[in-house]
């Protein structure tokens, strides 16, 4: 199964390392794409990605909540792997629930997505998980001040 | 609150990133900083009064004298920014991978999951439609 199996990674953008002033936040974000070809049926991997009981055998965090759209989750890490502002919990929401095809949910500044389509040899899986800013620059005088700086 | 953004441009010269390490170990004058970077007076108050309005550091007048001090809780936020970077998800689909090989097709099944392991090769072919 293993060799069957494969990743891909998109490129990554703008990596932080350079002086940013006068710079776009969007060309942080970042979106990594996978590919897996699964023996498995679709159902079965939706399981997988949904049930509790399951995601506990693999997924890093508890994910609490209604597994429906528009769901509010809670995600609950184990010590050391966790944002450490947020103490080992993030909060995030259902966005897309069509089981057994597609399932997206944001977990913290993450958002998650899988799409499940049937395949002769089970299900290929495309997971893309993209990194956000969720808060807007709140204090503009800040990066004004920055520029003039530079 | 400050925006993200600020934070990562602040943090992003190397400057600036000078004087919050200096300032992590130890409270400093402007004096101090200079020697310290090797800048002149006035990049050194710039790059300071950017770090201030950014709530990185603060100010406070002690004897005439402009005692600057860290504040890490802007740095925190950038922390947890940062921290789904360094999520492993090639290795969690790996395990997903495993997992599934274990769990029976049928969820009726469960209990009898770890009978229906040693079958698996038998199980997978059915899938296979």
């Amino acid at each position: 199964m293993k060799e069957s199996s494969k990743k891909r990674k998109a490129p990554k953008q703008a990596a932080p390392a350079a002086p940013l002033e006068g710079m776009h936040i969007e060309v942080l974000g970042e979106v990594r794409r996978f590919e897996r070809r699964l023996s498995h049926a679709p159902e079965k991997v939706w399981r997988a990605l949904t049930d509790a009981k399951e995601l506990a055998a693999w997924f890093p965090a508890i994910m609490e909540g209604a597994r429906e759209r528009g769901a509010s989750l809670r995600f609950v890490f184990p010590a050391g792997e966790a944002p450490s502002t947020e103490g080992n919990v993030s909060e995030g929401r259902i966005t897309e629930h069509e089981p057994p095809r597609l399932l997206e949910y944001t977990m913290g500044s993450e958002t998650l997505r899988w799409e499940l389509a049937a395949i002769p040899e089970g299900t290929l899986l495309v997971f893309t998980t993209e990194v956000k800013l969720t808060s807007a620059p709140a204090n503009d005088n800040a990066v004004e001040a920055c520029r003039m700086a530079a | 609150m400050m925006g993200m953004l600020s934070t990562f441009e602040i943090v992003a010269e190397p400057h600036r990133r000078r004087i919050l390490e200096l300032l992590r170990e130890e409270e400093r004058v402007v004096g101090e900083l200079v020697a310290e970077l090797g800048l002149a007076q006035p990049a050194v108050s710039k790059h300071l009064k950017v770090l201030r309005e950014a709530g990185l550091v603060t100010a406070e007048i002690d004897a005439q004298r402009r005692v600057y001090r860290l504040v890490a809780e802007p740095l925190r936020e950038l922390e947890a920014w940062v921290a789904p970077f360094r999520r492993h998800w090639a290795k969690h689909l790996d395990d997903l991978e495993r997992h599934l090989a274990s769990m029976p097709d049928d969820p009726q099944d469960r209990k009898t999951a770890a009978a229906r392991t040693t079958r698996r090769t038998q199980s997978t072919t059915r899938s296979k439609r």
